[in-house]
């Protein structure tokens, strides 16, 4: 990438200056440049995409009144256009009450992530070598695997914050990973399976070919499950992480707490889970993906604890929940937006950096095995992201789930799992040893009660 | 903006690659969003990147950059090259671009007068304001009326190695209103939106967000009293954009070549079968003179074709690009389309809509005789399979050639090879229409605009899931 962080933060503090002579109280400027490039594996096609986004996000203050805008270009004439925009807009936006002020600097002594040099200079032929022979192994390590799609993705970014009270820095992050999804086929059943890695350093491919088919084949001849059990239901890192990212982002986010939307609005304090859970949102984990000295706006991130021993301890919060609510920004501002490549184009939110949940001893096989009988999901969920965030209510399909029962692992036709995802982190019967290093954080697996199976 | 193109393409040149597209765009993009007469949101940018396609033996590469200097320019040509050429290594089948006749010009919209950037905030303000207070009238019991105003509109650059030069005027512009009503607690709810490839002299004088805003509250009103809507088979009337929706989502996703090649298409091999009734021709095309999406050229250069898909019940053809027109051996028909610079262009529609006939649309009633009304288009959903669920905003029953029942929301569940065979009528009232709001979505390029249609169908059978 041609632009270094002290250029981006230039950029900023001048969008600010340029901004504040225009009649306004204050000024933001969020400045970005990133590079990612991934190959895809798709049917026998095999692209190579390259992305090289830069823009900047302004946000401007007139009394209560907010203006928001951006552009993707670091031209002068369409920052001086954007500058304008926001403006204009603030000007004619209703007074929003809640805002209390832009966020002022919090000293903390924060770091970026592991910057693994290797990762950014990566070479694409080494990535479409491994990816098309992570194909042909997948495709060879059983015959019934007749589809194999898949994608390997490296990324650099960097991003820096300048606003009129106070604030300026620039953070960097890169990560690399892959991902492959196989379809097996015989003439009665189609099983699917997959597998994905993420890192901030070089990780082993090779492991994600030989996972993502044991996965797609492991759960031919399945049964059907013939009655309603009530047993405890083991749900795997990896598709639990993606339920509680959902929920769990939607319930701790400040912002919620300040609209008393979420379900935890008025629980500070109190036991919301069982003593088992201890839940952090470390934004300062080193080999963490969403790991940044500064977040969104430009806080500081650090280390917080979110659950200690089923107690609820605090909330993620950006400036604006923060400030309403008398309470320290905690360095979870976050622009994302749902896989967006160009985060200067939202404005700010809240989300996690990444969650960490305190595991127990046993490995995955061990934990299994420490039950009389239980529900095994793994691999993946389908609809969790369709889950009520407000009321944790979720109805989700698990098509790679197993009975355990007397001994023996007996895979199952898909089935059902309803329940309330804020009411059974009251009832966690055990936590797994076997926490991954997930896009979502650090997760292990966790076996609950009162989690209907159909 | 055309001297970096030009850059590009001779640079590729130097560096030996034989087939090099570069494509690049300064859009503007715009909405405003009103709550029960607040404005709670506004999304302003502006996107000025370009992207680089390179095409090696059947290896493809594609680069976005939003940095537009001969420095990042010879960086990615070299990346993409060399991408090419190590994936051409993984490729069966090599093959090239199919071989087309285009025009190298400019392409203006001959709807679009008044440019966006010549009208101020406070204006497009009032049209939402506007809409509000007159669908606030009609609709007493709102508790909530949401309005947006929408518009994109800039230029899109297209060069290749083979020489085509193009420029293409992007214009598109919408209103879309939402009335929510609650009265003894029965909750109602109609939206619609008005719009096109259009500057903003279409809604200047105000009276496109009057009627709007009326009409939405006025259906809405209906709906509080309408009925909840049976379940079970019945005939039917297919209001237009009921129609063009089945035409898009159900069958034109089905005829776009990348299924035809990957195999994954009901569609596969069925040229000259005849899968529809004598009443059902669907064509998509880039220019129809009815409206809807204005796109005279697609984003491989090709100008566009109208594409008839199916001919009186008869499979004709596919939806393709110059590759896939290659594999298959047929004419490329223009349908490469990309949402905007950051990727390449993949099969995807224009303009679909079901053809219309001379049976006058006067008479649709009558020929119904007895059966459902189902009335504008809200969401529903298709699998690859060609089953399909969609809602119509509301319905009628009519009984004897009259309006017997008013209905909420209704769906209607089928195949559409199914609702293809019982199709008995298709009336003579084309209408075609495009959206700035929602627009169709492919891996990962969402929302992109497309126009849809047809005229009023009446079918023999269908089966209706109640509400």
């Amino acid at each position: 990438m041609d632009y270094d962080k002290n250029y981006l933060q230039a950029i900023a503090e001048r969008i600010v200056e340029k901004a504040l002579v225009r009649g306004i109280d204050d000024a933001e400027a969020f400045v970005y440049a990133g590079t990612t490039t991934e190959v895809q594996l798709r049917g026998h096609t095999t692209k190579v995409h390259q992305l090289n986004p830069i823009g900047v996000g302004i946000r401007v203050v007139k009394g209560k009144k907010i203006g928001f805008s951006s552009t993707s270009s670091l031209e002068d004439d369409a920052i001086d256009k954007a500058i304008e925009n926001a403006v204009t807009l603030a000007k004619f936006t209703p007074d929003d009450n809640d805002f209390i002020s832009l966020p002022k600097p919090i000293k903390r002594a924060s770091k970026d992530g592991i910057i693994d040099k290797e990762v950014i200079e990566y070479p694409m032929d080494e990535f479409l070598k491994s990816a098309t022979k992570l194909r042909a192994e997948m495709l060879e390590y059983d015959k019934r695997i007749k589809v194999v799609e898949g994608g390997f993705e490296k990324g650099y970014e960097i991003f820096a914050v300048a606003n009129s009270q106070g604030i300026s820095d620039y953070s960097e992050n890169a990560g690399i990973g892959g991902w492959l999804y196989g379809v097996a086929k015989t003439e009665t059943e189609i099983k699917t399976g997959f597998d994905f890695i993420a890192s901030r350093t070089i990780p082993d491919f090779s492991t994600i070919a030989i996972n993502a088919a044991k996965r797609t084949v492991e759960c031919f001849g399945a049964k059907k499950l013939e009655e309603k059990m009530k047993i405890p239901v083991i749900i795997e890192n990896r598709p639990l992480s993606t339920l509680l990212t959902t929920i769990l982002s939607f319930g701790l986010s400040g912002r919620n707490v300040m609209l008393k939307s979420s379900y935890y609005s008025d629980k500070e304090g109190q036991k919301v889970a069982s003593k088992k859970l201890t839940l952090i949102d470390d934004g300062q984990l080193p080999e963490g993906l969403n790991t940044t000295k500064i977040d969104h706006e430009g806080i500081t991130k650090t280390t917080n604890i979110i659950i200690e021993e089923g107690i609820l301890k605090s909330f993620l919060f950006d400036s604006y929940s923060a400030y309403k609510l008398n309470k320290v920004p905690t360095g979870n501002a976050s622009r994302a937006g749902r896989g967006s490549s160009e985060p200067f184009n939202n404005s700010v939110d809240v989300s996690f950096n990444n969650i960490v949940i305190q595991e127990g001893t046993k490995d995955f096989q061990s934990f299994i095995e420490s039950f009389d009988q239980a529900i095994v999901v793994k691999t993946m969920i389908l609809g969790g992201g369709h889950a009520n965030r407000s009321t944790g209510d979720f109805s989700v399909v698990a098509p790679n789930a197993f009975l355990w029962k007397n001994g023996t692992l007996t895979p199952l036709k898909s089935i059902t799992l309803a329940g309330n995802l804020y009411k059974v982190l009251e009832t966690i019967v055990d936590i797994g040893g076997d926490a991954t290093l997930l896009p979502s954080g650090k997760i292990p697996s966790i076996a609950f009660e009162n989690i209907t199976v159909a | 903006m055309e001297d970096i193109l030009e850059y590009a393409i001779k640079a590729a040149e130097k560096l030996g690659i034989p087939f090099v597209e570069v494509r690049a765009e300064d859009i503007n993009r715009f909405e405003i969003e009103s709550k029960n007469g607040e404005i709670k949101q506004t999304i302003n940018n502006r996107r000025i990147g370009l992207g680089i396609r390179v095409i090696y033996r059947g290896g493809e590469a594609y680069a976005y950059t939003a940095v537009l200097t001969k420095n990042e320019i010879d960086k990615l040509l070299v990346d993409s090259f060399k991408a090419a050429k190590v994936a051409a290594e993984y490729v069966k089948d090599s093959v090239e671009p199919a071989e087309v006749k285009t025009e190298s010009k400019e392409f203006i919209p001959p709807t679009y007068k008044l440019g966006f950037d010549k009208v101020s905030f406070e204006e497009k303000k009032a049209q939402v304001d506007l809409a509000y207070q007159a669908s606030k009238e009609v609709a007493k019991k709102a508790t909530l009326i949401n309005v947006m105003y929408g518009e994109k509109y800039g230029k899109r650059y297209f060069m290749n190695s083979e020489g085509v030069r193009q420029v293409y005027n992007l214009a598109l512009t919408g209103l879309r209103l939402t009335v929510v009503e609650k009265e003894n607690g029965v909750i109602a709810s109609h939206g619609d939106s008005k719009g096109g490839v259009f500057g903003f002299e279409y809604f200047k004088d105000g009276s496109v967000a009057v009627e709007l805003g009326r009409e939405v509250a006025e259906i809405a009103n209906m709906k509080l009293s309408a009925k909840a809507a049976p379940a079970g088979k019945f005939r039917a009337l297919i209001h237009n954009e009921l129609a063009g929706v089945l035409a898009h989502e159900s069958f034109g996703h089905l005829t776009e070549a990348d299924s035809i090649v990957a195999k994954s298409s009901p569609l596969v091999g069925k040229i000259g079968e005849k899968l529809g009734s004598d009443a059902t021709t669907i064509i998509d095309e880039g220019t129809p003179k009815e409206g809807g999406f204005w796109l005279p050229v697609d984003d491989e250069g090709v100008l566009t074709k109208k594409a008839i898909l199916l001919d009186r019940g008869v499979l004709r053809g596919y939806l393709l690009t110059r590759v896939t027109a290659k594999m298959l051996g047929m004419e490329d028909t223009g349908n490469a389309r990309a949402i905007d610079t950051r990727f390449p262009p993949i099969p995807r529609m224009r303009n679909t809509y079901f053809a219309p006939s001379d049976v006058n649309i006067e008479e649709k009633f009558e020929l119904l005789k007895n059966g459902i009304y189902a009335v504008k288009s809200f969401g529903g959903q298709v699998n690859e399979d060609g089953t399909f669920m969609f809602k119509a905003s509301y319905a009628y029953l009519i009984e004897n050639g009259e309006i017997k029942e008013k209905y909420r929301e209704v769906s209607l569940i089928g195949h559409i090879l199914d609702f293809l065979k019982n199709v008995e009528i298709a009336f003579n009232d084309l209408k075609i229409r495009t959206s700035y709001f929602g627009g169709c979505g492919k891996d990962g390029q969402f929302p992109l605009p497309v126009g849809l249609g047809g005229p009023h169908l009446i079918v023999k059978e269908v089966h209706f899931g109640g509400e």
